[in-house]
C-alpha cells in the first residue's frame, strides 16, 4: 500500500514538472491539487516555484504576482486538515 | 505504540514540509536578489527537455502511427513498410515546408527592418502569464524591450510581444496580449484600451466608431506597428459602446520563428 502510494506520488511529481513545460497550465495546477490533497508533498512547492521561474519575468516589483508559488503555499498549508482525512495511514 | 509510530512520522513530515517551504522562500529572494540568474538557469534547462520533446511528439505523431493503424493493419507486410516511410518522408517534407515559408515570411521583414531571426524554443501555451521561450540572447546582441515580430505570409509583420529577461543564448518574451495587460492603441484613427485576454485582446469602443472585421490595430508607442486585427465586433443597441475583439492573423501556438527588431 505504501509502495503504491509512493510510486502515485512520484508519477505526480514528475507529470506536474514536465506539464508545467509542455501543457496549458491547468494541467500542472491539477496535479499540484492531487498531489497537495493526497500527500504532505513538498513537490508542490517546487512544481509551483519551477512553473514561476520558468515563465514569469523576472523583477523586483513582483508584479506579476508568482501565482503558482503563491498557489502551492496555499495548497500545501490550507489543505491540512482535508488532507489529514485522505492520507495514506 | 502504534499511535506514538504514528505521531513521530507525522511530526517528521511537517516538519519537512516546513523546510521545504524554508527552501522554496529562500530560492525564489535569491533569485530576486541576483537578478533573475536562478530562473535563467532553469529556464536553461527547460530547453532541451523542450526540444527532446517537441521531436518525440512530432516523431510519433508525424509516422501516422495513430491516423492510420487500423489501415495499415490491412496492408501486407511490405505495403505497411512502404507507406510507413511515405509517410515518414511526407512528414519530414512537410515540417522543412512548414519552416521555409515560415523563415520565406520572416525574409520579407529583414528586408525592411533590421533585427534577428529567432526559434521559438518552448511551448507558447504553457505560461500561465503569456511569456514564451526563444532561442536568441545577449550572445547574440538582443536587448531587453526589443519588439518582437511574427511574419503572416498575406499581412506583413505583426508585434507580439517584447523581450523581457534576457540571458546569454535564452530570452523570454512577453506577449502583448497576455492576460491582465493594458495597451494604447490606434483603431480607425481613434485611440482605443485593450485589455489583453492571451489569445486576442478585447477593447470597448463608441458605438459611432464604424468598425468592422479584418480592420488594423496599430500602437503608436511601437513606432506605429500593427499588433492584430479586428476579429468580431459585439453590438449591443442598449450600449452606448461596443466590443469589439481584436486576434493576431497568425496562429501564435504554430509560431517556430519569430523577427526581434534591432534597439
Amino acid at each position: 500500500m505504501l509502495y503504491l502510494g509512493n510510486t502515485t506520488r512520484c508519477i505526480l511529481a514528475l507529470l506536474g514538472f514536465l506539464s508545467a513545460i509542455f501543457f496549458p497550465p491547468y494541467v500542472p495546477l491539477a496535479v499540484m491539487g492531487l498531489l497537495a490533497l493526497r500527500f504532505r508533498a513538498w513537490e508542490v512547492l517546487l512544481i509551483g516555484l519551477c512553473i514561476d521561474f520558468v515563465w514569469l519575468p523576472a523583477g523586483l516589483s513582483l508584479h506579476p504576482l508568482p501565482l503558482f508559488t503563491i498557489g502551492a503555499f496555499i495548497l500545501v498549508w490550507a489543505l491540512e486538515p482535508i488532507r489529514k482525512e485522505f492520507l495514506l495511514r | 505504540m502504534m499511535m506514538s509510530l504514528y505521531r513521530q512520522s507525522e511530526s517528521r513530515a511537517r516538519r519537512r514540509l516546513f523546510f521545504a517551504t524554508l527552501f522554496v522562500v529562500v530560492l525564489f529572494f535569491a533569485d530576486l536578489i541576483s537578478g533573475g540568474h536562478l530562473r535563467a538557469l532553469v529556464r536553461t534547462a527547460t530547453i532541451p527537455v523542450w526540444t527532446a520533446g517537441s521531436r518525440a511528439a512530432s516523431a510519433v505523431f508525424g509516422s501516422g502511427f495513430f491516423t492510420s493503424r487500423a489501415s495499415l493493419l490491412r496492408e501486407n507486410a511490405l505495403l505497411q513498410q512502404q507507406l510507413s516511410d511515405a509517410e515518414q518522408r511526407a512528414a519530414g517534407y512537410q515540417a522543412l515546408k512548414d519552416e521555409n515559408d515560415s523563415l520565406r515570411s520572416i525574409a520579407l521583414l529583414a528586408g525592411v527592418e533590421k533585427g534577428i531571426t529567432a526559434p521559438v524554443v518552448s511551448s507558447v501555451l504553457s505560461s500561465p502569464y503569456g511569456s514564451f521561450l526563444i532561442g536568441a540572447g545577449s550572445a547574440d546582441e538582443l536587448a531587453r524591450g526589443s519588439i518582437v515580430l511574427a511574419a503572416s505570409p498575406d499581412a506583413g509583420g505583426f508585434v507580439i510581444g517584447r523581450v523581457g529577461d534576457v540571458s546569454a543564448h535564452t530570452a523570454l518574451v512577453n506577449e502583448l496580449f497576455a492576460p491582465g495587460t493594458a495597451l494604447e492603441a490606434t483603431l480607425k484613427g481613434a485611440a482605443v484600451m485593450l485589455q489583453g485576454r492571451g489569445d486576442n485582446a478585447r477593447a470597448d469602443i463608441p458605438r459611432e466608431l464604424s468598425v468592422s472585421v479584418g480592420d488594423i490595430v496599430t500602437v503608436p508607442s511601437l513606432g506605429g506597428r500593427p499588433v492584430g486585427v479586428v476579429d468580431n465586433v459585439v453590438s449591443d443597441p442598449a450600449s452606448s459602446h461596443q466590443e469589439v475583439y481584436i486576434g493576431l492573423p497568425v496562429s501564435i501556438s504554430s509560431l517556430r520563428f519569430i523577427y526581434v527588431v534591432s534597439r
